[in-house]
């Protein structure tokens, strides 16, 4: 169990009394394993704003230091003034600053001290098979421009990651504890605990491969319980956040068996340097989007439902395929996505329950305070000025970089999709509530019928009676246009009365197995589950890791030689290269059935276009021809009518 | 509202008429190259039989000819083995007949942009048509059922028939 310890700073001496929020916290408060490698853990924010500098950043001018290191608290950071720091001011981000980063002799003295530790320790981290060797190769592409784009925009250095290693381990050895930031919040008919951790840094990028590296990082998982007439509380469903993910996806019932637990203590799995939580170990591929590509995104996926709906045409992955090994983002590998690998092995140091390292007292965050979640609205850590944003320290709990409030904070329930679902307690209620609304408009329904009937068998008769008479011809269609519209309107009402029936019956059925005692499908709400990657798709030959890590370059070598030594055949030569490069990507992936479905959609696209050029004024005809003949059977139809 | 897709009809008719698809194809490209063969002059022939000097520039029409039975004719063997391939439901036939629409849009995009023929425009036009067809999702489950749901099994999924 947690070891209680007195935290001295006045915002976090809360916790000091025990209550029920923090029984609560403490009750199911998570277990977290670590993958072997990772350097920072959960801690109280309390020490690493006392390593930190307050900054303001104005456009197109030098960063000022407002409050210097050593003289920055977590009461002057939550006095400093919202007004004072509004970011709408000149433009102006105010930012922390942590650490500098080290110089080459220091760099060098810590990398060898600390790989001699990590040694000792067995916290060694052992890289897997190459992330891009399991993604395809226009991914590689996009991923190559990336990482040279790295070179020119605002990124972290390596040295600072090192550095901050040093600044966490020094303040661990004083005071060494493993501790959270918890919240508790009521949200309709949800009772939410949300476990919030805070690390000094994250180091993905410079240590595990990964997408970026910034100063700070806040990560967070939600638990959701209901609660009885006594004050009873039972665990219904757990969402651990994942990079910037939310809805259905994130959630998974308590009673899930990806939901590992401990008791009642739920284990979380963070990802190596990233923190991203998981409920299974393993490696997860996730895609990032490039926030410029994110329009294109958008257009890509949507092109690709018309394709799949509309034109009824196979996609790599379809809706009812179920489950895929990537992000919950998008549909499958996207081109414009950028693929990293995200370790969640769990193989590494553990916290909480049955581990070897426990929590200390949390750190409750209450409505009504603590004053630097509150006020302070600037970054955490260093302003990189990235336009990708990925390197830039994220905000506080309860803030995005841009300063606006986090959803998870403000609706935790809605943010991964719940307030569409009734605690189990309360699930009985709200279908009996849903089937008596029902019944009830049933009844209006039936009832409207009923008059909008008679009132249609009126007007028949009418419209008989006029149609007999030469003379009434023109009140007759009159009265043949209003029979129709009430024909059509009383069908609506016919069609709606249909559809509530089955849906009663649906509802009725749903109300049976609630009282028989059985529960909706677990996980019937997970369209994209985020799983890590099988043994067998990491196993990929050495060939293929070999050829996932030069065919960029080959490709790159291919134009400078057609450049140089074939430059008029350079457009034939450019689509050999990359169709021979395809193709032996496609070898090596198992997925030649996709290439040549991919290269017969392409060619037919090159065709159609070839064809819409070549025929555009014949094409145009063709249209105004059937445009002209459809206006001309309506119009036939209505002279005969 | 539900958008979940209609059951799919078991019956294997649709699918095997595929193969009827692929028998116009054939006779449309035969039919091709013998229009080609009819516009070769008969002192082209001759020339040749003679083993006299002759330029290809001098017939213009033997040209065609060549280069369409070069191109087009190979075509054809694939469209057989497709033909009999869905006719049977092997997930062959599907492989082969994608290749087939593979090959007759590079072959037709090849000759567009090197030397324009007309007849290459209704080729086009029929090898969009199939890839349409045989890239349909029903189509692709029926005939490659088998080899998705060993891919799907391999990544760790769950297939759905």
């Amino acid at each position: 169990m947690s070891s209680q310890t007195t935290v001295t700073n006045s915002d976090t001496a809360v916790s000091e009394a025990p209550d029920q929020d923090l029984a609560l916290l403490q009750r199911f408060e998570p277990v977290l394993r670590f993958t072997r490698g990772e350097h920072f853990f959960p801690c109280d924010v309390n020490d690493y704003v006392a390593c930190c500098s307050l900054w303001r950043q104005l456009p197109g001018r030098e960063a000022e230091c407002l409050i210097p290191t050593r003289e920055l608290t977590l009461e002057k950071l939550g006095a400093f003034s919202t007004v004072e720091q509004g970011h709408s001011r000149q433009g102006a981000v105010y930012f922390l600053k942590f650490v500098d980063p080290l110089n080459m002799v220091e760099m060098a003295t810590h990398t060898r001290q600390q790989r001699a530790v990590d040694k000792q320790t067995q916290n060694v981290f052992q890289p897997g098979p190459g992330r891009l060797a399991r993604v395809g190769y226009f991914s590689r592409l996009v991923d190559a421009a990336f990482s040279l784009a790295l070179l020119v925009r605002g990124r972290v250095s390596g040295d600072t990651s090192a550095a901050a290693s040093i600044v966490y381990e020094q303040t661990h050895a004083q005071r060494p504890h493993f501790r959270y930031h918890g919240r508790v919040v009521r949200q309709g008919d949800w009772l939410v605990l949300q476990y919030w951790f805070f690390y000094y840094f994250n180091n993905w990028r410079s240590g595990f491969f990964g997408a970026n590296d910034h100063e700070a990082d806040w990560e967070m998982i939600c638990i959701y319980l209901s609660e009885d007439e006594q004050n009873n509380v039972t665990p219904e469903w757990a969402a651990y956040a994942s990079h910037d993910y939310a809805g259905d996806d994130l959630r998974r019932h308590w009673d899930d068996p990806e939901l590992q637990r401990v008791g009642e203590h739920p284990v979380v799995y963070p990802g190596a340097g990233s923190h991203a939580s998981y409920y299974t170990p393993g490696e997860y591929v996730t895609e990032l989007t490039l926030p410029f590509l994110r329009p294109i995104v958008r257009l890509a996926d949507r092109l690709k439902h018309i394709w799949r709906t509309k034109f009824r045409q196979y996609t790599h992955i379809n809706e009812d395929d179920g489950e895929t090994a990537h992000g919950p983002e998008g549909e499958g590998f996207s081109i414009f996505q950028i693929p990293f690998v995200d370790y969640a092995r769990g193989d590494g140091l553990g916290i909480g329950l049955g581990e070897n390292n426990q929590w200390f007292a949390p750190v409750v965050l209450r409505d009504d305070a603590p004053a630097w979640a509150v006020n302070y609205r600037g970054l955490w850590g260093l302003y990189t000025q990235d336009p990708f944003s990925g390197e830039d320290a994220p905000a506080g709990p309860m803030y995005d970089r841009d300063g606006s409030v986090r959803r998870v904070w403000y609706d935790p329930v809605g943010w991964s999709g719940l307030d569409k679902v009734p605690p189990d307690n309360k699930a009985l209620g709200v279908v009996q509530g849903q089937i008596e609304r029902l019944e009830a408009e049933q009844q209006k329904l039936h009832e409207t019928t009923a008059v909008k009937n008679e009132l249609l068998c009126g007007l028949g008769v009418e419209v008989q009676a006029v149609a007999s008479h030469r003379d009434l011809r023109t009140l007759a269609r009159e009265y043949e246009e209003e029979l129709d519209a009430l024909t059509q309107e009383l069908n609506q009402l016919r069609e709606r009365a249909a559809h509530n029936d089955m849906v009663l019956r649906a509802l009725h059925d749903q109300a049976r197995r609630l009282k028989q005692g059985q529960r909706p499908p677990l996980r019937d709400h997970i369209k994209r589950a985020h799983r890590p990657t099988t043994s067998a798709e990491i196993k990929t030959s050495r060939i293929a890791e070999v050829w996932a890590a030069a065919s960029i370059a080959v490709l790159l070598l291919g134009i400078v030689l057609l450049i140089f030594f074939a430059r008029d055949f350079i457009l034939v030569g450019m689509i050999s290269i990359v169709f021979t490069v395809s193709l032996i990507e496609a070898t090596f992936r198992r997925r030649l059935i996709n290439f040549l479905n991919n290269t017969a959609v392409f060619l037919a696209i090159v065709a159609s276009l070839i064809l819409l050029y070549e025929f555009l004024l014949q094409w145009l005809v063709i249209g105004v021809i059937f445009a002209g003949l459809y206006i001309l059977i309506i119009n036939i139809r209505e002279l005969r009518a | 509202m539900s958008t979940s897709a209609p059951p799919e009809n078991d019956s294997t008719l649709p699918i095997r008429l595929i193969s009827i698809l692929f028998i116009i194809q054939i006779v449309g490209i035969s039919l091709i190259v013998l229009y080609y063969l009819s516009r070769v002059s008969v002192d082209a022939w001759q020339a040749i039989e003679l083993g006299m000097a002759f330029s290809l520039e001098d017939d213009s029409a033997l040209v065609d000819f060549a280069l369409t039975l070069f191109y087009l004719a190979p075509l054809t063997i694939l469209l057989t083995i497709a033909t009999v391939g869905v006719l049977f439901l092997w997930s062959g036939g599907w492989i082969v007949g994608m290749l087939a629409q593979c090959a007759t849009l590079l072959i037709c995009i090849t000759f567009y942009i090197f030397h324009p023929l007309l007849v290459i425009y209704p080729l086009m036009i029929w090898a969009i048509f199939m890839v349409l067809v045989l890239n349909l999702n029903y189509v692709r489950r029926r005939l490659l059922r088998q080899r998705d749901e060993d891919q799907l099994l391999m990544l760790g999924g769950t297939t759905n028939n």
